[in-house]
């Protein structure tokens, strides 16, 4: 009795089966998109596959530089402020992977000015580290919030191209990930990168 | 999307603590459905205790295989809690090498252990969902659906929101599954099912990212990998329900 009614199922489950199936294949097929329409317009966001958004800051030195005007190297944007913690734990690794990559690889400490005590402080910090990438400060708070940084420290990868490759949100990171992550950043993560 | 929660000077990572929250409720989960699934409970949480740590090892060590010259030049790079340092393909592989190992090992078949932790990947699937959905990852295309979500500057599917739901629905097909499951049940009775499932949701979901990965031709990578997924779950699913069960 059992046997038979397994046996009378069996077909119905096939048949729903191959249905099932033809019907993934079948969407699958006719939500292609091509990686150009996918990526078309798409406006400057601070999440990966976005173009990065631009700013503008003043540098410790009293002038002022553009992200824009990187565009040709890969560039990690790390936010960060002098009593964040993990910020300091990963300062080390970002100057490393700053001498070992230079040239290639830009590394920008924007430092949440706003949140510090004076740029003295941030310029203390940075001597006492022996920190020789360049900070710029984000004296108003703007790049912050431009970036959506809600958390110290927040990392972005951004290729040649000024496609954002990846962002790492908290710390401290380790400083194989910052090389991986530079790897990555040099093969390109824009949709027309091999 | 919902990356941090500030609580005074504590910073909660939202989408972190919610994949760990949902590996930790999977745990228990499949602890206490053990018996549903034929097993002892400590088989089940002994297998997958030492599944999830030879997975998280595995999961480093295809890593450093990848990128061998980052650790060559930070060594101690190698024992950093950092997520980001894990080949989560290689975790994978490692985990279901050790409980087929460990299914072996203790006499069971590895499909009877596979149906005993199904409970534990399908939390963890709506902890996935739930993972991209707080990150902001995994969003949709844009969409005039009444319930379409603002996002980056469009009205957008909500993708991750989607799969939450799905999965959830998912969740509650293998707990009734397993309430169902007779004595003397075939390996596999709640595993292939569930992979069947997932996989047709993750089809249906894909469909709509506006963040998926796609083929010089359109073809979206997430779709190439779970659609032989699916048809393998299926033809598993219907060998063992109708030829092991009916025999």
């Amino acid at each position: 009795m059992i046997q038979r009614v397994w046996s009378d199922a069996r077909p119905r489950f096939r048949l729903l089966a191959v249905l099932t199936l033809a019907a993934a294949v079948g969407w699958a097929w006719v939500t292609r998109t091509p990686a150009e329409q996918l990526y078309r317009g798409r406006l400057p966001a601070p999440l990966a596959g976005f173009p990065a958004p631009d700013i503008t800051l003043p540098t410790l030195d009293g002038g002022e530089a553009r992200l824009a005007d990187l565009r040709g190297k890969g560039v990690i944007l790390n936010f960060w402020a002098t009593w964040c913690p993990p910020c300091r734990f990963e300062m080390p690794a970002l100057q490393r992977v700053y001498e070992d990559y230079q040239g290639r690889v830009v590394v920008v400490g924007v430092n949440v000015t706003v949140a510090e005590a004076g740029v003295d402080t941030v310029r203390g910090f940075l001597q006492e580290m022996g920190i020789t990438f360049p900070v710029w400060l984000d004296v108003k708070g703007e790049a912050s919030d431009t970036y959506r940084v809600t958390s110290l420290p927040t990392t972005f990868f951004i290729d040649a191209q000024g496609t954002i490759c990846e962002v790492v949100i908290g710390g401290p990171m380790a400083e194989a990930l910052l090389r991986t992550r530079v790897e990555r950043m040099e093969a390109g993560c824009s949709p027309s990168s091999p | 999307m919902l990356p941090v929660i500030s609580l005074g000077p504590l910073q909660i990572p939202v989408p972190q603590v919610t994949l760990i929250l949902s590996l930790a409720l999977g745990f228990i989960l499949a602890e206490r459905w053990a018996c549903r699934a034929g097993l002892s409970t400590q088989v089940v949480s002994d297998g997958l205790f030492w599944a999830l740590v030879v997975g998280v090892v595995a999961a480093r060590g295809m890593y450093i295989l990848r990128y061998p010259g980052a650790f060559r030049a930070s060594p101690w790079s190698v024992l950093s809690p950092n997520p980001g340092l894990l080949d989560p393909v290689g975790g994978v592989l490692g985990a279901v090498l050790f409980l087929g190992g460990w299914a072996q090992r203790k006499g069971l078949s590895f499909t009877h252990m596979l149906d005993a932790i199904t409970p534990f990947l399908a939390v963890v699937q709506v902890g996935l969902a739930l993972y991209h959905a707080a990150r902001g990852s995994f969003f949709g295309m844009p969409s005039s659906v009444p319930w379409a979500v603002s996002f980056l500057g469009a009205e957008r599917h909500p993708t991750a929101l989607y799969w939450a739901v799905l999965a959830l629905g998912i969740l509650v097909l293998v707990a009734h599954r397993l309430r169902s499951r007779p004595r003397k049940a075939p390996g596999g009775w709640v595993f292939w099912p569930f992979l069947a499932w997932s996989a047709g949701v993750y089809v249906f979901v894909e469909g709509l990212r506006g963040d998926a990965q796609v083929l010089a031709n359109g073809l979206r990578v997430g779709h190439v990998l779970a659609l032989p997924i699916l048809a393998l779950a299926l033809w598993q699913w219907d060998r063992f329900q109708y030829e092991e069960q009916g025999n």
